[in-house]
C-alpha cells in the first residue's frame, strides 16, 4: 500500500478550532508543517498552543519548520488499530526537528530499517486519495 | 513535599473476585454489568474488613462505574460525606487511594471505599483503537495508544542504554510465574524466554506478552484510620507515605521515560517513610507493558539509570530468588485491574495472606505507577 492510497485518512483529522486553523491550512493546502515561535522570548513549540508555554506571551507566531530532523525513535505496527492503516506491518517515526520538538510522521518500512537512531531525516509531504496531506520523513544526507 | 503524609491512615478491607473464571466466560451476548462486578468487590471488601456498609461514609468510584450516584443507590449508601468518580485511565488507581487518604487524614470522611470496576473485555473496549493516549497529529500518521508510545520509548531506551528484548522476556516470564501462584489469575500457563521470543509483535519492539491483559473484574479497597483499624478483622496495614506528580506533555511519550517525575515521587515516598527503595520487601509496579517496569525500577532508585537489565539479571525480580520480588501481582498475566490489583497485593503481602506467593516476613511494600500522573505509596505492617 502506498501512502497515496490511504483512504479515509481525513476521518482522523481532529476537529479543527479557529485557533488551530492556520496550522492545518498550512499543512493541508500549502504542504508546510508550521511550528510556533514566541516573539517575546524566542521559545519554539509544537504541537501548537495559544500562548507561549515558556513565558505565557500571547505573541506567538506560526513559522515553517526547516524540515530537517533526526530519528528519535520508531515503531513497527503489526496490529491494525486505525482504519486508514490496514497495511501491517507499517512503520511510524518520531523525528526530532532541528528546532527541538518531536514530530510523529510516516516513514516507509525500508527507510525506518536503514535509518539509525539520531540519523538525519527530512520532511516530505504525501497526499492520500482523499486529499489529506501527511508528513513523511525520508533519509537526508 | 516530602512531609509526613498521610498520618494514621490504614487499608482495612480488600475485595476482588475470581478473574480467571470471569475471563473463561468472556463470550457473552452482551457486556457484563460493571455495577454488578463492583457490588461483589464491595461486599467482599466489607467482609474482609469486618465492616458493615453503614460504616462507610466515603465512596470513590473509578472507571466503568462513573455514575457514582447510581453505584451508591445500588448498594444502599444514601448520605456519604465524600463521594465522587474518577476517569477510566489506570493512573487514577493510586490517585484514588491518595484522595481517600487525604479525606480521612483531613477528617472529611472516616471510612472510605474506593471501588474500581472494569467490563472492558465483554464491552469490547478497543484500547488504542480510538487513538486513546495519542496526540491528534500522531494518530493521523498511524501512531496510536500508550502501547505504541511505550514501544517507541523502549526502542529509544535500548539505543541509549544498550537494553535488549531479553530483559522484557525475563519480566514477562516472571510475571507469568507469579500469576501461576494466584488461584484467581487469568493466565497461568508458564512459558520460557525462548517461547516469549517466538510470540508475535504487536507494536515492535513490544510483543503480545509485553501487553497487559484485557479482562473484566472489580476491586474494592477500604481505608480508615489506624485507630479504627485496630478494632477490625485483619492485621493493621498503614499507608505510611503517598505522593504523586504530573508528567505533562503533548502525548504519552516522555523523552526521559518518566525518570524525573519518578525520582520526585519516590524521593517523597522514601523521605516520608524514612526508607530506601531497596528496603522494600516487594515492589508492585504498574505494568501496562513490561518495558514500563524497567523505566520504573530506575526511576524509583532500585538501580541506576539504564541499569534495570543488569538488576534483573544480577539481583533478580522473582519470588524465591530476589530479596525484593517485583510484581507478585501484575497486569500482563494475572489481571488487568489497572493498579488496583497491585495495591491489593501490597496489603495482602503485608498481612501474610498470599499463600504460595507469600514473601516471608513482609513489612514494607511499595506501589508505583508511571503514567502522565505518576503516583505511589508505601504500606507498612503495624
Amino acid at each position: 500500500m502506498q501512502e497515496a492510497q490511504r483512504e479515509k485518512a481525513a476521518d482522523w483529522l481532529p476537529v479543527i478550532t479557529e485557533f488551530e486553523k492556520p496550522f492545518w491550512d498550512s499543512l493541508q493546502k500549502d504542504q508546510v508543517l508550521m511550528i510556533q515561535k514566541c516573539e517575546d522570548c524566542g521559545h519554539i513549540q509544537f504541537p501548537p498552543s495559544p500562548v507561549c508555554a515558556d513565558c505565557l506571551s500571547g505573541a506567538v507566531s506560526w513559522v515553517p519548520c526547516s524540515g530537517k530532523a533526526r530519528l528519535w525513535s520508531k515503531v513497527i505496527f503489526h496490529k491494525q488499530y486505525l482504519e486508514p492503516y490496514p497495511d501491517t506491518p507499517y512503520s511510524v517515526v518520531l523525528a526530532k526537528l532541528e528546532e527541538g520538538p518531536i514530530v510523529t510522521g510516516r516513514i516507509t518500512n525500508e527507510n525506518a530499517q536503514k535509518t539509525a537512531f539520531d540519523g538525519p531525516v527530512k520532511i516530505q509531504y504525501v497526499k492520500t486519495t482523499d486529499g489529506t496531506v501527511l508528513v513523511e520523513f525520508v533519509p537526508a544526507d | 513535599m516530602g512531609g509526613k503524609f498521610p498520618s494514621g491512615v490504614a487499608a482495612v478491607g480488600v475485595g476482588d473476585m475470581d478473574f480467571g473464571t470471569l475471563y473463561q466466560k468472556r463470550d457473552l451476548p452482551g457486556p457484563r454489568d460493571p455495577y454488578e462486578l463492583a457490588a461483589e468487590a464491595f461486599k467482599n471488601a466489607l467482609d474482609d474488613a469486618g465492616l458493615k456498609k453503614e460504616d462507610i461514609d466515603g465512596v470513590l468510584c473509578v472507571r466503568d462505574i462513573k455514575k457514582y450516584e447510581y453505584f451508591c443507590y445500588k448498594v444502599g449508601i444514601e448520605k456519604p460525606r465524600l463521594v465522587n468518580g474518577l476517569e477510566s485511565s489506570g493512573r487514577q488507581s493510586g490517585i484514588a487511594l491518595q484522595y481517600a487518604a487525604m479525606a480521612i487524614a483531613a477528617g472529611m470522611a472516616h471510612t472510605v471505599a474506593v471501588v474500581y470496576s472494569n467490563n472492558g473485555r465483554t464491552a469490547a473496549f478497543n484500547y488504542g483503537g480510538d487513538g486513546d493516549g495519542g496526540d491528534p497529529f500522531g494518530i493521523l500518521h498511524g501512531m496510536t495508544s500508550p502501547g505504541a508510545q511505550v514501544a517507541a520509548m523502549f526502542n529509544r531506551y535500548c539505543h541509549e542504554f544498550g537494553a535488549t528484548e531479553q530483559s522484557l522476556a525475563k519480566l514477562a516470564v516472571s510475571n507469568r510465574y507469579h500469576a501461576s501462584l494466584h488461584s484467581h489469575s487469568v493466565m497461568k500457563k508458564l512459558f520460557t524466554e525462548e517461547e516469549y521470543l517466538q510470540t508475535r509483535y504487536i507494536t515492535e519492539p513490544l510483543r503480545l506478552f509485553d501487553y497487559c491483559l484485557i479482562n473484566d473484574g472489580a476491586v474494592c479497597i477500604i481505608l480508615t484510620t489506624v485507630e479504627r483499624a485496630k478494632d477490625l478483622r485483619k492485621p493493621v496495614v498503614e499507608m505510611i507515605a503517598t505522593s504523586a506528580c504530573g508528567d505533562m506533555a503533548s502525548s504519552y511519550m516522555k523523552e526521559d521515560f518518566f525518570y524525573k517525575g519518578l525520582r520526585m515521587v519516590s524521593q517523597d515516598l522514601c523521605a516520608a517513610a524514612g526508607v530506601k527503595a531497596g528496603d522494600m520487601d516487594c515492589v508492585q509496579i504498574y505494568d501496562n507493558f513490561t518495558a514500563t517496569m524497567m523505566f520504573t525500577m530506575e526511576g524509583i532508585g532500585l538501580c541506576d539509570r539504564g541499569g534495570a537489565g543488569e538488576y534483573i539479571d544480577k539481583v533478580g525480580i522473582t519470588l524465591g530468588k530476589s530479596p525484593c520480588p517485583i510484581n507478585t501481582s501484575n497486569h500482563t498475566s494475572e489481571t488487568y485491574m489497572q493498579g488496583f490489583n497491585h495495591q491489593a497485593e501490597c496489603i495482602r503481602q503485608l498481612r501474610g495472606e498470599c499463600g504460595e506467593r507469600q514473601i516471608p516476613d513482609s513489612k514494607l511494600a511499595m506501589y508505583i505507577c508511571s503514567a502522565p500522573i505518576i503516583s505511589g505509596h508505601i504500606f507498612a505492617k503495624r
